[in-house]
Order: C-alpha cells, then sequence, then structure tokens
C-alpha cells in the first residue's frame, strides 16, 4: 500500500500526485522536484508488500541517500589496487545474493551496498585496500546489482556527461570553419554558421578566433 | 539454476519459486487504464515488478513479461454500470477514446522509462483482443459459468462457487460478499448483485462498442487479463501480478473466470 504523509491518496484529499508533478515539483504538498531516480530508489528501500509513505523528509533522505551510492560507485572506479585485501568482497555477494532470493528483499540488498559504500570511502581514504583481481570482482558486483537489478542510473554523471560532449563538438566544427575561412571557403564557413544558428548555438567572431554560446 | 523463494498470496505464503518449463518464465502483470496522468500508484508496482523481471533475467531465465493497457471496459467506480473511464475522459476534452488512449499510454510509457522502468516483453491492449475475449466468454457460458441477461453475460458466481472456491485469492467466502454487497435495485440485469460482467451491451450514447453474438456491446473489466494472459503464456502460467488494490475483484475475478473456461484451477 502506499500512503502519503501517512494517508491514503485520492483525489478529494488533494494529495493525488502525478509523477510529473514529483519530477518537476509542481504539487504544493511536494517541497521540491524529485528526480525519478529518487522515486525509484525510495521504493527500493522498502520491501514491496510494506506499506510505502511518502513524505518530503522520506523522499529528501532517499535523494541524499543515492547521491552516496553513486558517488562511492564513481570513487570506486579511482580506487588504485593494492597489493593485499582488507575486506573480503564475496560478503557482499553474498548478502545481496541472499537478500534477492529471500523474496526480493531490495532494502537488505541496499543496506549491504551501503556497509560497503562505507568500506569504499575508506578505500579512498587508505584505510582499507584490494588487490586488482578483487577491485575488479567488487566493480563488478557493485554494478551488478546497483545498475542491473536495481536498475538505478547515475542521473548526475549521465547530466554532466551529456553536457561535456556538446562543447567539444561545437569547438570542433567552429576549428573547421575557421580552417574554412583560413582557405577563403566562405561557402563552408557560412554553412556550419548557419547550421549551428538553427539549432540554437549562437557562434560570435572575434579577432582572434570565435566564441559560442547555447541560446 | 539459484534457488529463489516468492510471496505466493494465494498460499500467503513464501515458497520456492518453480517455473512450469527450466529456464522459461511467463509473468502476467495488470497495467494501467489509460485515461490519466500516470501517478504514485504507479510507480510502485512498475518498479516492483521491473526488479523482480531483472532480477530473473540476471538468473539467466528467458521471461516473457505482459503487462496490459486497459483502453476499454474499465467502467466509473470499477463497477459493472456506468461510464468507461476512457470514454469519459473523451467526452470532457471532446476527443476520440482512442485518442485519449493513446495519449495517455505514451504518457505513462515516458514516465515509466524515466523511473528506469523496462519495457515489457508484450504490452496488448484490451481493445486490441476483442475477438479473444469473447471466445473466451463463449467458453465460460459453455461451461455453464455464466447467463446471458438481455444482450450482457454476467458471471454466474453462485453456480461457480459450488464447483470451486470463489474468493480464495481474498481470503473471502461467499457468504462473506453476500453480506456485504448491497441488494440488486430491481433495475440490473444481474440474477445477484455479486455476479459480475464478462460482456457489457452497449448503452445508446456508449461510443466504444463492438459486435457480438450477444449484442452490440465491450467486454468486462476483468475479462481482458484472462483472454490476454491466456493468449500469450498459456492456460497455465509462473507470475501473475499487480497492485494490492486489485485484488478484490479484478484478480479474483480473473481467476474465476480462467478457471471456468479452461475448466480447471
Ligand atoms: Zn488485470
Amino acid at each position: 500500500m502506499i500512503t502519503i504523509n501517512g494517508q491514503k491518496m485520492g483525489k478529494s484529499l488533494g494529495n493525488f500526485i502525478t509523477l510529473e508533478q514529483l519530477f518537476t515539483g509542481s504539487h504544493p504538498i511536494l517541497a521540491q522536484a524529485y528526480t525519478p531516480m529518487t522515486i525509484r530508489f525510495f521504493v527500493l528501500q522498502a520491501h514491496y508488500r510494506s506499506t510505502l509513505d511518502f513524505s518530503n523528509e522520506a523522499l529528501q533522505a532517499a535523494e541524499k541517500g543515492l547521491d552516496r551510492l553513486m558517488k562511492a560507485v564513481e570513487t570506486l572506479g579511482k580506487i588504485k589496487a593494492a597489493e593485499k585485501s582488507t575486506s573480503d568482497v564475496n560478503d557482499l555477494e553474498r548478502r545481496c545474493k541472499e537478500a534477492m532470493a529471500d523474496d526480493l528483499n531490495s532494502p537488505m540488498v541496499i543496506s549491504a551496498l551501503f556497509d560497503w559504500v562505507r568500506i569504499i570511502n575508506q578505500a579512498a581514504e587508505g584505510q582499507q585496500s584490494f588487490t586488482a583481481a578483487d577491485l575488479e570482482s567488487l566493480k563488478a558486483i557493485v554494478n551488478r546489482y546497483v545498475f542491473d537489478i536495481l536498475g538505478l542510473r547515475n542521473e548526475k554523471a549521465a547530466e554532466a556527461g551529456g553536457k561535456d560532449m556538446v562543447s567539444p563538438l561545437v569547438e570542433m566544427l567552429l576549428n573547421m570553419r575557421m580552417e574554412a575561412k583560413a582557405a577563403k571557403d566562405w561557402a563552408t564557413s557560412d554553412k556550419i554558421r548557419d547550421n549551428l544558428t538553427a539549432i540554437g548555438i549562437r557562434v560570435k567572431d572575434r579577432k582572434d578566433g570565435f566564441d559560442w554560446e547555447i541560446e | 539454476m539459484e534457488t529463489i523463494v516468492l510471496y505466493n498470496t494465494l498460499t500467503r505464503r513464501k515458497e520456492t519459486f518453480e517455473p512450469l518449463n527450466p529456464e522459461y518464465v511467463g509473468m502476467y502483470v495488470c497495467g494501467p487504464t489509460v485515461y490519466g496522468d500516470p501517478h504514485l500508484g504507479h510507480a510502485r508496482p512498475a518498479v516492483t515488478f521491473d526488479l523482480l523481471f531483472r532480477y530473473l533475467q540476471s538468473l539467466g531465465y528467458k521471461v516473457r513479461y505482459v503487462r496490459n493497457i486497459t483502453d476499454v471496459g474499465h467502467l466509473e467506480q470499477d463497477a459493472d454500470d456506468g461510464e468507461d473511464k476512457i470514454a469519459k475522459k473523451a467526452r470532457l476534452e471532446q476527443l476520440e477514446p482512442m485518442e485519449i488512449a493513446h495519449y495517455y499510454t505514451e504518457r505513462y510509457r515516458d514516465a515509466m522509462r524515466e523511473l528506469g522502468v523496462k519495457s515489457p516483453s508484450i504490452e496488448p491492449h484490451a481493445s486490441g483482443h476483442i475477438i479473444e475475449q469473447i471466445e473466451m466468454v463463449k467458453r465460460i457460458l459453455d461451461a455453464g459459468y455464466a447467463y446471458e441477461s438481455n444482450g450482457s453475460i454476467y458471471f454466474d458466481v453462485e453456480k461457480y462457487n459450488k464447483d470451486y472456491h470463489y474468493g480464495r485469492l481474498s481470503g473471502r467466502n461467499l457468504d462473506d460478499i453476500v453480506t456485504n454487497t448491497r441488494e440488486l435495485d430491481g433495475q440490473s440485469d444481474k440474477h445477484h448483485s455479486f455476479d459480475f460482467a464478462l460482456w457489457k451491451k452497449a448503452s445508446p450514447e456508449h461510443i466504444m462498442r463492438w459486435p457480438s453474438p450477444w449484442s452490440d456491446g465491450f467486454p468486462g473489466w476483468h475479462m481482458e487479463c484472462s483472454a490476454m494472459s491466456t493468449k500469450y503464456l498459456g492456460e497455465q502460467f509462473d507470475i501473475h501480478g499487480g497492485g494490492m488494490d486489485l485484488m478484490f475483484p479484478h484478480h479474483e475475478c480473473e481467476i474465476a473466470q480462467s478457471t471456468a473456461a479452461l475448466g480447471k484451477d
């Protein structure tokens, strides 16, 4: 069952919240917008047969928790291998496996993952270490449970990644335009500028090169 | 394959999951009635069954996951009389019912994609399976568990309950159901208030209608799930899911229909 601040959801109760309203924060009950993954993580934090009570406090806690988890996944990618391992990576695998096999106990999977968030963060600080082989299996286990089975995605990284791709592509096109200009190929030069303008990227020529901005 | 246990609502117990055919899992989940924006109530079952779908796949099962779209037959108050939820929205918005269904199906799919919910293997529409539903109504009539009344077909709950147990999923007995349902007001075509519609004759103002041997009309809300699960997953399949709010009457009626039509529990 689902409740909102302990109440049943209903059109007449004024607490009927659509997913779009959740994602944009546009409902009087909501203190802010919540991303789709925050909602997903929040749902997975409770066992599927238990009552799920939505509140701003609970969703904000889920948002923080998900953020910590995703940061740890990123941290894990940066840890350097060491001579020996100070924690047993099979412990995470065993706990996640048992929890899922016991009537899809996703909250237990998440709690095992959080114990390992702490270990990963300690490893980044040099208080724990892993061999190259253990690091590889730890990454595989984390990816399997976080992304494949719980179905979460790293929204912040995806967002940042999307922005990062635009800049180098625009710079590449504008450098080609500089070369065209240098070769007095005005047709190509204008074509690149006009096409960029058409998709909403304004190009400004400068003495020493160019500037651009997304309109 | 790894041993896993899942809760079975029918037995109220966690049970070791053993698919009918090793390696293959057939799973049917009741999807949305597409007449409004997807809301919180849609998110939870969708994420839960997505978790199960992903998990079974990760174990190596080949899963056929069928999740329907209800675009016809779901009446106001989940009742047997009244306006179709989609037709009502269409009337208010001055659109075709199928425009409403299409629009809100897309809205649902977009929201599910945002939530990381994988698309099911098959997403059948109730309106695309009218023939299958009529065939199943015929089978139930032939088996003697339904009756015709003024162009509509109703499920004969009392008759069915003599041979099987109506209420076994929701843990009810017909006696409790009888005391908890109000008396018929004399306007109804039903023999008993607890009987439910398999096929409804359309009133003149009802625009979503199809020809059938009994009347121009439309299928009862519970019919589509029995017909489409049988069509795509066979007469027996492994997992049937949906929100708890659907247990009674929707899933109870589905079980009764399928059992009556197929002649076995
Ligand atoms: Zn259904």
